[in-house]
């Protein structure tokens, strides 16, 4: 055991494994951070939609102004940006639902994205976006990753107040002279940024599963909000390091190994969940049956 | 703040004060359209602080459509709305909205005190701690509501009635002076019901104004002091006695009103008690007798017992 253990930390001192720790825990936190909401909202389905909508960003990004770390963040909340609002318009006008106008832009987008890409320089891998490259990451890539997750849990942490009451209840949200419109953008804007952190993680086809995952764990266990938002940013986290070590050591694809480990803890959670888990419940049913 | 910075459920306060009696939300003219669809046609009323106060009307007449303008949740297109001169979408910390059952996440991962802590909000704003103030209102708010042993319960894990009353608790802990309720009674069995009016008649006492949509006519009148009758416009407002009558009642409902509800049972009985300004409406059911069906008969016989 010892030796299996002081192999991994050598292992570990490797920066490239020690970069993509890093970028893991980053990605996890604020990743987990804003799945609670996520969860709060019921829009699991947009941010699937708007993950696979940032490929054509990213792939416009490298090709105008090289591969950097930068180009393709610019470019992914650009393409984010347009699709997450352009589908608010147009459902609001088209007396369609967001979702429909969502999944009409998301899979164009998509489309769009892999045949652009095919154009991209040679170095450019598709998969590495589209299944995450955590081991390629570089230092910028650390760094792009560590300013979106500041950014993103310092501003929904600070506007945790009006957010909850506007998830709670957007009518009297309204009524109690809470900016709902204002907060929904910034919550728009949240989504995509620590959609495009998770990029190197877990590429945008697995985005959702580190985004929506860590809060449907934790909703089955907490009754407060604020325990439901960290707690999502420390199941996060943790699970995606954990996850990390586990495909390091039985050379797993770092990507799936992270959204698997996600599963595995929520299918625990449901099974086990102090709140909403089904042995719990059938063990109080049995209990109220005793009695 | 006015009347929520004394102890709730304190009517000496009131007392010591008449002109916090005077405080009046006015309406004057407001229309609520939703596209093309015409929701409240240039509705007035105007209701002073200590009153329960119903919006009555056949469903799509209207009733939510004005609360929600009241509440600054859907846009008044014309109108004028004030609270005490004021124009009531600058005294939001004074206003408390309270949704319909079925508009509210009963999943939310929220419990009681964290509802009744979000009354607070309107108070400690965006970022400021909560002190020792804040604690005691919301403690305050529990116990008024008889909700201080279930504070740590989930939201949905509660009964109708007290979910009714972790709402209005939340409006305690913000000492809201306007309540405005969708639909409060609906969906509670009777006791909880009367729980409920009887809530509500403590809290116009210390000096609160209630509004509330409302659709059955058979309990309005013992639940609320006046009434707007409301059908897209206004047909009638007044207070209950006056405006639950046969005239103003078809005016709102066409013909088929008296088939709607045993509204009756309630006049005959409050005729009983009421004095003069209702035996005629008495007189009048007595005139028909046998048409509102064997439910409201017993209701009357009882009444005459």
């Amino acid at each position: 055991m010892s030796e299996w253990w002081t192999g991994l930390w050598e292992a570990f001192e490797q920066p490239h494994l020690q970069r993509a720790l890093w970028l893991c825990l980053l990605a996890g936190f604020s990743n987990g951070f804003v799945s609670g909401i996520v969860v709060l909202r019921k829009s699991a389905l947009m941010v699937s939609s708007l993950s696979h909508s940032l490929l054509p960003g990213i792939a416009i990004g490298v090709l105008v102004a090289g591969l950097s770390p930068w180009s393709a963040f610019v470019g992914a909340a650009v393409a984010g940006l347009i699709v997450g609002l352009g589908s608010v318009l147009v459902a609001r006008g088209a007396r369609l639902g967001q979702e429909t106008v969502l999944a009409v832009f998301y899979s164009a987008a998509f489309a769009a994205g892999i045949l652009l890409l095919s154009y991209a320089p040679g170095a450019v891998q598709i998969e590495q976006y589209l299944f995450g490259n955590v081991l390629f990451a570089s230092d910028d890539d650390l760094r792009v990753v560590f300013w979106v997750c500041a950014v993103t849990v310092v501003t929904l942490a600070a506007l945790q107040r009006p957010l909850l009451v506007m998830l709670f209840e957007p009518a009297a949200a309204q009524s109690a002279g809470v900016p709902v419109r204002s907060l929904q953008y910034v919550l728009l804007g949240a989504v995509i940024l620590v959609l495009i952190s998770s990029l190197q993680a877990v590429g945008c086809i697995l985005a959702v599963g580190l985004l929506v995952t860590p809060g449907a764990c934790v909703a089955l266990w907490v009754t407060s909000p604020a325990a439901l938002l960290w707690g999502g940013a420390l199941v996060g986290s943790v699970g995606a390091a954990v996850a990390l070590v586990a495909a390091h050591h039985w050379d797993w694809g770092p990507g799936s190994a992270i959204v698997l480990v996600m599963s595995g803890l929520f299918l625990l959670s449901w099974l086990v969940g102090k709140r909403h888990g089904v042995l719990p419940r059938w063990w109080r049913g049995r209990k109220a049956f005793d009695n | 703040m006015s009347a929520g910075d004394r102890s709730p459920l304190d009517r000496r306060w009131v007392e010591r004060h008449p002109s916090n009696l005077n405080h009046i939300l006015e309406v004057t003219g407001v229309t609520v359209r939703y596209g093309p669809v015409l929701a409240v046609d240039r509705a007035s009323m105007s209701a002073a602080c200590g009153a329960a106060v119903a919006l009555v009307g056949p469903n799509g007449a209207g009733k939510s459509s004005l609360l929600k303008a009241l509440a600054g949740v859907v846009r008044a297109a014309e109108g004028r709305m004030r609270w005490r001169g004021l124009p009531l979408r600058k005294c939001v910390a004074e206003v408390a909205y309270l949704a319909q059952r079925e508009e509210v996440d009963w999943d939310f991962p929220l419990t009681v005190r964290g509802l009744v802590e979000m009354g607070r909000y309107a108070h400690t704003g965006w970022w400021r701690p909560f002190g020792r103030r804040d604690r005691s209102q919301v403690e305050h708010a529990l116990a008024t509501m008889g909700l201080a042993e279930l504070a740590e319960r989930q939201i949905g894990e509660l009964s109708g009635g007290q979910q009714q009353r972790a709402f209005l608790a939340r409006a305690i802990a913000q000492e809201a002076h306007v309540l405005l309720l969708d639909e409060p009674f609906t969906g509670l069995d009777q006791p909880a019901q009367a729980d409920l009016g009887e809530l509500i008649r403590a809290m116009t006492r210390e000096g609160r104004l209630v509004v509330a949509t409302h659709h059955d006519l058979a309990t309005v009148g013992d639940l609320f002091d006046d009434v707007v009758l409301l059908n897209t416009q206004v047909v009638a407002r007044g207070s209950a006695v006056e405006v639950m009558r046969d005239e103003p009642l078809r005016a709102c409902y066409g013909d088929r009103w008296r088939a709607l509800s045993g509204w009756s049972a309630w006049r005959v009985a409050r005729g009983r008690t009421a004095g003069s300004g209702a035996t005629g409406t008495l007189d009048g059911l007595e005139a028909e007798d046998g048409q509102p069906g064997s439910g409201e008969g017993g209701a009357r016989t009882e009444a005459r017992a």
